[in-house]
């Protein structure tokens, strides 16, 4: 069989020195195989036609494949007085700290690193790693299943209610393009999980980011999911994350996309559970020669399910911006509502933006509808501000932040607060 | 505006009649060799923004492998449908035999 | 539009499609090539024809380009990689010559199309008629002060016969032959289709109609259509289309190039009502220069496939573009139609508006593109699509695509997707009728922004064809 190679790569996986539980290392070998045999993806195909699928190939494959899982020994801290129920720092040295605060440990919430949990034969990592995006999802997620080494796993069981956010903080190791974050929350459980992406803005090497985040809500979970990637500019960024929703489990999504070079992300959530809901809000800014991929998902799977999307994007410079927004509703699932906008607002002459917001509706008992617009600052509110005795830059920054602020105002704690500076820094930034 | 010019290969190198696709630190463009002249041009069809790495030459305009839009050498007017908007060209000069093109500065 | 509904109950109408269009007649013809395609069909296709070498040449280029060419990777890649190229009819030629009158025309064809009512109207509204059979245009007639006035209305190989040089600038010009497979296929096999230049300023007030008749089985119906409107003149040209129903499919893949010089304006209307085995894959495409406006208006309710997106550049400043369209999908019909519309000059503007309908497992897909370039400053786009779902078992897809390159451009974009709602059956059928007048006249609304730019006849015609495809919908 001819397979297609992009790296002089031996195909064989490497043996199992580091004694990985055979779940992990089986899954791990054939996500290889799979990485091997899957052609890069074809422009021709649906997501791929504005992003050049070469931004994400791992050129150093081969120092990374030889090494395991074992070797990160993370260091477990106690957390208190913090505006955070528990923290995850992933160090730019490839260490991760983890804190958690002793309350959280005593309902059993479990915050350790992913590879630890792989490990121990009690936690449930096996029955959900890979189940979401898994080795036959893409190229690229197959290559993150395959070689993550640094990750996160959080698991809240039933019936916890976790009130402040736990915060998972990230920053790019330029040695290890991957990182894998779990997430399983139980039936009747509330958390806020804030992933930033936004500390380690300062690199000027070129870089590269594969990451792949899979999200469990069991049944009547009321989540919060909150990712701002700000990561720095020399970057090219992948992510994947998927979300599932149990029986009338609800979904508060947020994704600020301000850094990287060229940045390609494919965000969704499953709606598998009746009554389930998923709210999906965006911010995206792009400046200077930044490029943006996204790509949302929301699929319902089960009746009376209720999707919304709030997408927005921003370009300035000579930018460019694609945005794919696919709705799914499957056969039999009666009386989903889906609704979704993207609105781009474009700063100057330059930048490039493209908005596909797509419908598959395979039964009769829906509402759904989709709305797209694109264009420039509105110039009557530009001329009402300014007739008010605003200059033309507090005009245009009254509109930006009229613009972004409903997005900005669900994002809890300081996040926030970053998000608008980074936003109103970039608005203000030159060329 | 001509900004700074940037070495892409040896003139000897392109064949006449033939279109190469190049990085120019950044700039993704192709040399095409048309009557012993070597002209650069973007390597983005106006009409769906594909790659003309593999554009053949039909007389002085590039044609793009896939719809077969037609792009002026010299100019990068569009000639043909399904493309009405031109392309970006680059100066060309050649140094010692070596291929120099200028890409203007942001 | 309740009168409608009581005038024709729809209980009565017996007609089914096989009835009306689908019947057949026996094979009688002057000539029929043999099965699949190759250089020497090509060749036999232009010396019947007696072309000049140029456009023998193109053929042969272009049938080059269609065998190297891929299928498309999108849209229905099963149906298309199903496609037996070596099992069509390329070229049928049912009489010897066209005919003036309609006693010149064989019985066979010329019964085909009373039943459909041509000869009719043409008498009642129109300017002028082709109409084709299989390869060829049988019969053509144009008004002669028309004619006096300098219009040209003819066949295309009419046209390129007795206008050379016209057709030779701009014919392919629009669409190349490099364009896309099934272009590709068109320019290498054409046969038939109109060609007509309306001289400047000149007004023609009534539309021209061409009609396209498939009758043998297998066939591949290839017809070529390049309409010409100079400087501020203006044209409605309207077609239609049928074909018996049969087993194994035919293929019908028509080029139809538009060209509107300044401030000119054309009109394309298309009924297509192909029985459910043809595949209908067309490549349609206008140009509209300075202030000229072109206007699609495409109704798709037959066809097993149909793959279809009407095409407008907006290349002078000005220029507008609307493309109005519905598609109707029953029982194993893909509907997968949609519009395009390319802005390239300042202040241009463009709307469409898409509706659909989807029934008893049917699928309509609308899929569009909206370009904007860098040249098209304070241009304007709306898009609006509407989805209807009759049943559980149908299946509806919107696939636009913006890619804006332009400052100060304003583009809005909506869909929805529904179901007939029920409080608006229940409040109908409180009144007194029955659940099937109730959602015919839920659908007629849904579509009459589609219907009340038809002229009358068709209008009417239109909402027959609906009755007929939304008989016993229920249950």
């Amino acid at each position: 069989m001819k397979t297609t190679l992009h790296h002089n790569t031996e195909i064989s996986f490497r043996e199992n020195a580091e004694k990985e539980p055979s779940w992990l290392y089986d899954l791990r070998k054939t996500s290889w195989e799979s990485f091997h045999s899957l052609p890069l993806p074809d422009r021709v195909a649906h997501l791929w036609r504005y992003t050049k699928p070469e931004n994400f190939v791992d050129n150093n494959l081969d120092s990374t494949v030889a090494t395991g899982t074992v070797g990160i020994q993370p260091v477990m801290r106690e957390l208190s007085d913090s505006s955070f129920e528990a923290e995850v720092t992933s160090n730019f040295d490839g260490t991760q700290e983890f804190k958690i605060s002793t309350d959280l440990t005593r309902q059993g919430v479990i915050l350790e690193s992913l590879a630890a949990a792989a490990f121990q034969a009690d936690r449930p990592a096996a029955n959900y790693l890979g189940k979401l995006i898994g080795f036959d999802f893409g190229k690229f997620e197959a290559a993150n299943l395959a070689l993550w080494k640094k990750g996160v796993f959080l698991c809240i069981p039933d019936n916890v209610v976790v009130e402040k956010p736990i915060r998972m903080s990230y920053s790019p190791t330029a040695s290890d393009p991957y990182f894998r974050v779990l997430i399983v929350i139980g039936k009747h459980s509330r958390a806020t999980v804030i992933d930033d992406y936004s500390s380690g803005n300062n690199s000027d090497k070129a870089g590269l980011f594969n990451g792949v985040t899979e999200l469990f809500a069991d049944d009547y979970a009321q989540v919060r999911y909150i990712t701002l990637q700000n990561m720095p500019s020399s970057y090219n960024c992948y992510f994947t994350q998927r979300a599932r929703l149990g029986r009338e489990t609800s979904l508060y999504s947020i994704y600020g996309g301000l850094g990287g070079g060229n940045s390609k992300a494919n965000v969704g959530t499953i709606l598998a559970g009746p009554r389930s809901d998923s709210r999906l809000f965006g911010v995206v800014f792009a400046d200077h020669s930044q490029h943006f991929d996204y790509h949302t998902l929301h699929h319902h799977q089960a009746e009376e399910s209720y999707s919304n999307i709030d997408f927005k994007v921003i370009l300035k410079n000579k930018s460019t911006s694609a945005y794919t927004g696919l709705i799914k509703i499957d056969e039999k699932t009666r009386n989903c509502q889906a609704y979704q906008i993207n609105r781009n607002l474009l700063l100057n002459k330059g930048p490039r933006a493209e908005s596909i917001p797509e419908l598959e509706i395979l039964t009769d008992e829906v509402q759904c509808t989709h709305g797209a617009t694109m264009g420039p600052l509105d110039p009557d509110m530009l001329f009402y501000l300014k007739s008010r005795g605003f200059n033309h830059e507090e005009a245009v920054r009254m509109i930006i932040e009229g613009f972004i602020e409903p997005t900005a105002a669900q994002i809890p704690s300081e996040l926030g607060d970053t998000m608008r500076r980074l936003v109103f820094t970039k608005l203000e930034g030159g060329n | 505006m001509v900004g700074e010019y940037i070495a892409l290969g040896r003139a000897e190198e392109i064949a006449e009649g033939e279109v190469r696709p190049y990085d120019a630190n950044g700039t993704s463009l192709v040399l095409a060799k048309y009557h012993g002249e070597i002209y650069a041009l973007a390597n983005l069809c106006s009409h769906d923004g594909g790659d003309l790495g593999e554009a053949d030459l039909v007389g002085d305009c590039l044609r793009c492998p896939r719809h077969g839009a037609r792009f002026d050498l010299k100019t990068g007017a569009a000639k043909s449908m399904p493309a009405v908007v031109g392309i970006d060209t680059y100066d060309v000069k050649i140094e010692n035999g070596i291929v120099m093109v200028a890409i203007p500065r942001e | 539009m309740a009168e409608i509904i009581k005038n024709n109950n729809i209980a009565d109408i017996g007609d089914n499609y096989a009835e009306k269009y689908g019947f057949r007649d026996p094979e009688e013809y002057f000539h029929k090539g043999a099965r699949g395609i190759n250089h020497e069909v090509v060749e036999m296709i232009s010396r019947m024809k007696k072309e000049p070498e140029w456009m023998r040449r193109f053929r042969h280029e272009s049938l080059d380009i269609f065998l190297s060419k891929p299928m498309p990777r999108w849209g229905n890649t099963r149906i298309l990689n199903d496609i037996d190229f070596d099992n069509i009819f390329y070229y049928i030629r049912p009489m010897e010559n066209q005919g003036k009158t309609w006693e010149e025309i064989p019985d066979n064809i010329k019964n085909t199309f009373e039943r459909l009512g041509i000869p009719e109207a043409e008498r009642k509204f129109l300017a002028g008629v082709s109409a084709q059979y299989e390869s060829e245009v049988v019969y053509h007639s144009f008004h002669e002060d028309l004619a006096k006035q300098g219009v040209i209305f003819l066949d295309m190989d009419s046209g390129l016969r007795e206008h050379g040089d016209l057709v030779k600038e701009y014919f392919s010009t629009i669409i190349p032959n490099t364009d896309n497979k099934f272009a590709a296929l068109n320019s290498a096999v054409w046969s038939g289709g109109s060609f007509i230049y309306v001289p400047p300023g000149i007004d023609v007030k009534i539309p021209l109609q061409a009609y396209f008749r498939i009758n043998a089985e297998n066939m591949g119906q290839f017809e070529r259509t390049l309409i010409i409107a100079d400087k501020g003149s203006r044209i409605h040209y309207i077609e239609g289309c049928t074909a018996p129903t049969y087993t194994s499919e035919s293929l019908h893949s028509a080029v139809v190039e538009l060209l509107a010089l300044e401030g000119a304006y054309i009109r394309y209307t298309t009924i297509q009502n192909w029985s459910h085995n043809i595949l209908n894959l067309v490549t349609k495409r206008a140009v509209a220069h300075k202030n000229a406006t072109v206007e699609w208006v495409d109704g798709n309710l037959g066809s097993r496939l149909t793959m279809k997106y009407p095409c407008v550049y907006l290349v002078g400043e000005g220029a507008k573009g609307e493309i109005l369209s519905i598609a109707f999908a029953g029982n194993g019909q893909h509907q997968d139609a949609g519009a395009k519309v390319i802005h390239a000059a300042p202040r241009t503007s463009s709307r469409i508006t898409s509706k659909s309908i989807s029934k008893a497992g049917g699928r309509a897909s609308y899929r569009g593109l909206v370009k904007v370039h860098p040249q098209a400053v304070g241009s304007k786009v709306s898009v609006e699509c509407d989805a209807l779902l009759i049943d559980g078992a149908s299946r509806s897809d919107t696939y636009p695509t913006m890619e804006i390159d332009a400052d100060n451009v304003r583009i809005e974009h909506e869909a929805r997707v529904s179901k007939v709602a029920e409080e608006q059956l229940f409040y109908l059928t409180s009144r007194g009728l029955s659940e099937d007048e109730a959602r015919l006249l839920i659908i007629n609304g849904f579509i009459e922004p589609f219907t009340k730019e038809l002229p009358m006849e068709y209008a009417v015609e239109l909402n027959r064809l609906i009755e007929l495809e939304m008989e016993g919908s229920v249950g």
